[in-house]
């Protein structure tokens, strides 16, 4: 039985990474390829869920969450015409206030009150006293820019001008929270989703697909090796 | 003046290495001593210490077959050996679509076949939602869908006639790769322990929930995956990818130093 998987898999990956080389027609054909199956494989599953979960309870008898759930979901269908585009935020705001209330009461225990509460400043060791007060810090911090950043001057202004040096500190936690998960997110895809890849290309068939790579890696260089180089401006 | 390199293509050479070096070590193995991290010790002993007859509610977020996965692989395989000694009961769900597409290839890998469906697990299937389905799942799972993924009532499945809230579970694992923060909200600090499988890069965000005692353990994919798989005596992908990520990070940190040295002599030599 022939092992697709095998083949097709080193064939589209290189297709993918044949734009760290050049604009061509195999990223092309790929980078549509992907994009028209997600959709497709998205669409069929979302369609089964509300079969599944919404039409067949309905003709089943249990009507009423299912009603809610399509009725929802259809308002939303009203943004496609110009006329009737405002009644669609009526769905948004309802699931928007529902997830905002959801994430709210979740986040109060593990996110707030837990976070907030440092067991002793002087029970452990000193690096651990020194991490609770850095993330005691970072975030009545964080609160402080979100609720207490408040423009100089004003009655306002003058009350809160020493929560805002504390907002200040929170969004410099911010900034370097962001920047290290970011930098750190770029670098683990790479790092780990080019060696996993890699690993279908030191083993039969994919070695030797990425063989034929190669060779029509080396043929395009050497038709176009004039166009790599510039002479610079003296 | 004579000719020059454009600047655009020095990119590809760098990926072109990146790749090269990334291949060599799959090819000629390395053998890079690989550590069991402490965290992946407190995660084995949680799931072993598991009391007998628990119900361990699996939510998986993403699909990244060569790095998340093999880590929710591997946890897999722990808290299976536990199910068909009949101790544990397992139930996946999914809350996007991205794992659907990859969970008959990881069902293969896990050879699910042999366990009594219905009995000691149930695949829930895709509850659209994302942070809302986990909400929903936590708080009535009867309510939350009607039928497993594969449509049968969820009345019909004897597991989870014992599975209505999170009150009803041992254990709560999470397989994602990004904010810890929507597991935690709803599974978090409700009396179950929680585990994340979380991306690398996560861990910092992960820290202060683990400190306050929200996250009991977490896992990362590639070495500290490697080093579970070692402690489980099951090796699998991580373990062969090991050489390769350290080769890696090597290459990722000359080639940072790198350019940031070309960058400056070149701006010097202008």
């Amino acid at each position: 039985m022939i092992d697709w998987e095998s083949i097709m898999f080193p064939i589209i990956t290189l297709m993918c990474w044949s734009i760290l080389y050049r604009h061509s027609f195999l990223w092309e054909i790929v980078q549509h390829s992907i994009v028209g199956l997600s959709l497709a494989l998205i669409l069929k599953f979302m369609l089964d869920f509300i079969m599944g979960n919404m039409i067949t309870p309905i003709f089943q008898g249990s009507i009423y969450p299912a009603i809610i759930g399509l009725t929802l979901g259809l308002i939303t269908w009203l943004r496609l015409a110009k006329s009737t585009r405002d009644f669609s935020y009526i769905s948004f705001a309802i699931m928007t206030g529902i997830g905002t209330a959801i994430c709210a009461i979740g986040a109060v225990g593990p996110q707030i009150l837990a976070q907030l509460n440092v067991a002793s400043w002087v029970a452990g060791t000193p690096v651990t006293n020194f991490n609770n007060f850095i993330m005691w810090l970072s975030t009545v911090g964080t609160i402080a820019y979100f609720i207490f950043t408040y423009k100089r001057g004003g009655l306002a202004g003058s009350v809160f001008t020493g929560l805002n040096g504390l907002a200040y500190i929170g969004r410099v936690f911010m900034m370097l929270a962001f920047g290290t998960t970011l930098g750190a997110l770029i670098a683990e895809m790479a790092i780990m989703g080019v060696t996993g890849y890699a690993y279908y290309y030191v083993k039969p068939p994919g070695i030797y697909i990425l063989a034929i790579g190669l060779i029509i890696l080396i043929f395009d260089i050497s038709r176009r090796w004039e166009t790599f180089f510039y002479t610079p401006e003296e | 003046m004579g000719k020059k390199l454009k600047q655009e293509y020095e990119d590809s050479i760098a990926a072109l290495l990146f790749i090269l070096v990334a291949s060599i070590p799959m090819a000629i193995p390395l053998g890079i001593p690989v550590e069991i991290d402490p965290m992946t010790m407190t995660l084995y002993d949680l799931i072993e210490e598991i009391p007998d007859g628990g119900i361990v509610l699996y939510d998986l977020t993403i699909l990244n077959w060569f790095t998340n996965f093999q880590s929710d692989i591997a946890i897999f395989k722990q808290i299976l050996v536990r199910v068909r000694a009949g101790e544990l009961y397992l139930v996946i769900m999914t809350e996007v679509t991205g794992p659907i597409m990859g969970i008959d290839k990881a069902w293969d890998t896990l050879k699910l076949g042999d366990l009594d469906y219905g009995t000691q697990w149930v695949y829930l299937g895709l509850i659209p939602g994302l942070e809302a389905a986990e909400a929903a799942v936590a708080s009535d799972v009867h309510a939350a869908k009607t039928t497993d993924h594969y449509g049968t009532p969820l009345s019909e499945l004897p597991l989870m006639e014992r599975f209505h809230s999170i009150d009803d579970l041992a254990l709560v694992v999470t397989g994602m790769n990004t904010s810890p923060d929507p597991p935690c909200r709803q599974f978090g600090g409700k009396g179950v322990p929680l585990i994340l499988q979380n991306g690398i890069s996560t861990i910092p965000l992960m820290m202060p929930y683990v400190e306050a005692g929200i996250i009991q353990a977490y896992m990362t994919p590639g070495l500290q995956t490697a080093g579970y798989e070692k402690l489980q005596g099951d090796l699998g992908l991580a373990t062969s990818f090991a050489d390769a990520q350290s080769t890696t990070v090597a290459y990722a940190l000359v080639l940072m130093l790198g350019t940031n040295l070309v960058y400056h002599w070149r701006k010097r030599q202008k």
